[in-house]
């Protein structure tokens, strides 16, 4: 394929983005003095910073271009990942959760399960998330370079390294300051590029009744083929939908994920930290509206011979990925191409800078600090959290030229993440709610959750196992249920969590009453928590219902 | 150590680089009015260049004189 011409005109925009990444850096890092503003960002900003961080963060790469292939997949039942599988957990995050987040002042994920269970509980979380960060992070400079090298020509090596170095730059430079504010601009940038790409797509196929003219209506419902595997392209239930997809996995992702709840901890107070995930859902039922717009938009051009539209085709496997990269080929112009190149660069370095001021975060408060040097100072801590930036970027460039050796790794991304995610917030929500849930209890639910979801994966790809042991209402080709398999392995992740947790708690001792105050819900002073009265439009609970109307209106619409 | 005590408000970098991208793009537009591009993208005639590269403009403009004095005390 001849690699896309880039004007002189398209290399400025570029040339702006990237200098203003960098000056960005250097101007944030005379206010970076302590270890609470690198990790937290000081914990000084509004909501509207920390809310759009928060979703610049989820904008990634693999999210924005990875789900509009999956949107050409799996049609609108892709849209299912903006709307069972985001938004209840987001609001679930703004209006119950974030008090406890918030007002504990711990400062990390494992932070958390330190306080609520115990050293191990935090080491063993704090440990999986880190090399998760590093594969997610790899993987996503491999994808990188993989389209930059596709469609602009670009040398593989020059591809990784130019990001990294970038994102090395400016993240070491003032941490998670420096990483939301750019996030910010990228966030911007990103929209930018995308938003008119389902303007011109719907105009090129002639209005959203092409949609109708084009497509089966596994295609283009969200629920109404839900009933039977064998009738939509996801070869999924309502039951494995919401359960796998609506409960184990997007709870897992937005409430315990540190990756985007780290951006909420610098909220300068518990509103606007209530607010960022709240102000995050509705940019994300947009970003559903236009990735899965644009994804199906690339459907109804396949169907059309006519419209002399093919996906990227490798060694005999289609390339869903192409697609945004492709119809950016397709309609932009000298100048608009600048910008949606920018605009996918933005997306790279958002996800990875996320990535790396999480796992910086991570590292040096829950294994550098409780494991590795007690006595820490301050100082200390920030210097270790920028080696860590540093370090964390090299293992990423070494993982994304390992995926580049072996593709097929980056197949199980997804598989790999719900492993992790679904334990840690079936213990965290149950010892959030639930004071009867031991320090034992939570570790062990934790550890046999995790081991449960790792077995039932390798024995599914070694055929120890069939698909139908995972998949309770299992239909179909086995070859096409990756989906449903994680979403079910997530489930059954979640179940053995926490009834191990259950379990092992009959048997344990628990803490005290005065160590679990603050932590728990039953347990919390009221006059902690409690918020400085605001008129009823501005509160959480306002704008949570606002979004839950729209997102339920949204599901009538496309039943 | 650096003492400087007011920070920048964010929109106003949100501000300059929408304006100074959306000119870019503008110019780009206009120039492929008088010297038309050779690549083949569909709806060129739309000159979507053009008229997003104006609406980038005005977003960066709106946040330029939105946040032009505005600080945050650090």
């Amino acid at each position: 394929m001849a690699p896309i011409h880039l004007s002189i005109f398209d290399w400025l925009i570029m040339l702006i983005y990237f200098g203003f990444v960098v000056w960005m850096g250097f101007y944030l890092k005379k206010f970076t003095r302590t270890d609470e503003d690198f990790f937290l960002a000081g914990r000084r900003n509004s909501m509207w910073v920390c809310g759009i961080a928060f979703m610049s963060a989820n904008m990634g790469s693999m999210e924005v271009i990875g789900y509009a292939g999956q949107s050409v997949k799996y049609g609108l039942y892709a849209a299912h990942f903006y709307l069972i599988g985001a938004v209840p957990a987001m609001l679930f995050l703004g209006v119950f959760m974030m008090p406890f987040y918030y007002h504990s002042k711990i400062k990390s994920i494992p932070g958390y399960l330190k306080a609520r269970f115990n050293e191990s509980t935090r080491v063993f979380n704090a440990g999986m998330f880190v090399v998760n960060m590093i594969l997610v992070s790899g993987i996503a400079l491999y994808l990188q370079a993989l389209i930059f090298h596709t469609f602009l020509g670009w040398n593989w090596d020059l591809s990784i390294w130019l990001s990294a170095v970038f994102v090395a730059l400016y993240v070491t430079l003032s941490g998670l300051l420096s990483a939301m504010f750019t996030e910010i601009l990228q966030f911007f940038l990103i929209w930018a590029g995308i938003l008119i790409l389902p303007i011109l797509g719907l105009t090129d196929i002639g209005g959203p009744a092409a949609f109708a003219a084009h497509l089966t209506e596994g295609f283009r419902t969200l629920w109404s083929t839900s009933g039977s595997p064998d009738s939509n392209p996801m070869y999924i239930t309502w039951g494995g939908l919401v359960l796998g997809l609506g409960f184990a996995i997007a709870f897992g992702y937005w409430t315990t994920d540190f990756l985007i709840i780290q951006r909420a901890f610098s909220a300068k107070d518990l509103r606007s930290a209530r607010m960022t995930p709240i102000i995050g859902s509705y940019f994300k039922l947009l970003l559903g509206a236009v990735v899965v717009g644009t994804g199906m938009i690339a459907l109804v051009l396949l169907k059309e011979p006519s419209s002399g539209f093919k996906l990227l085709v490798e060694n005999g496997k289609t390339n869903y990925d192409s697609v945004l990269p492709l119809l950016i080929r397709r309609y932009f112009n000298t100048g608009l191409m600048g910008v949606g190149v920018t605009s996918m660069v933005a997306m790279f370095m958002a996800g990875m800078a996320g990535n790396m001021s999480s796992f910086n975060a991570v590292w040096t408060y829950d294994i550098y600090h409780p494991v590795i040097n007690k006595n820490a100072t301050p100082q200390k801590l920030l210097h270790v959290g920028r080696a860590a930036t540093i370090a964390g970027i090299i293992l990423s460039i070494a993982a994304a030229y390992i995926a580049r050796s072996m593709p097929s790794v980056i197949d199980y991304l997804q598989a790999i993440s719900s492993m992790f995610l679904a334990p840690s917030v079936a213990i965290i929500i149950l010892g959030m709610f639930w004071k009867f849930i031991t320090p034992k209890g939570g570790l062990w639910g934790m550890l046999i959750g995790t081991l449960a979801a790792v077995l039932l994966f390798v024995a599914q790809e070694v055929k120890i196992i069939s698909v139908s042991f995972v998949i309770p209402d299992f239909s179909g080709p086995g070859s096409q249920t990756f989906m449903a398999a994680n979403f079910w392995r997530a489930v059954w992740a979640w179940l053995i969590s926490s009834g191990t947790a259950v379990i092992v708690s009959f048997f344990t001792k628990n803490k005290s009453d005065d160590e679990l105050r603050g932590y728990v819900r039953s347990l919390v002073d009221k006059n902690k928590v409690e918020e400085p009265k605001v008129a009823l439009y501005k509160t959480p609970e306002f704008w949570g219902a606002v979004t839950f109307i729209i997102f339920i209106i949204i599901n009538i619409i496309l039943w | 150590m650096q003492t400087e005590k007011k920070m920048r408000n964010i929109w106003f970098f949100v501000g300059w680089i929408l304006l100074l991208i959306g000119l870019v793009e503008l110019s780009a537009g206009v120039y492929n009015l008088y010297f038309p591009s050779d690549a083949d993208i569909k709806l060129i005639n739309l000159h979507a260049n053009i008229w997003w590269g104006v609406i980038i403009i005005i977003a960066g403009i709106v946040y330029l004189i939105k946040n032009w004095n505005k600080h945050i005390d650090v």
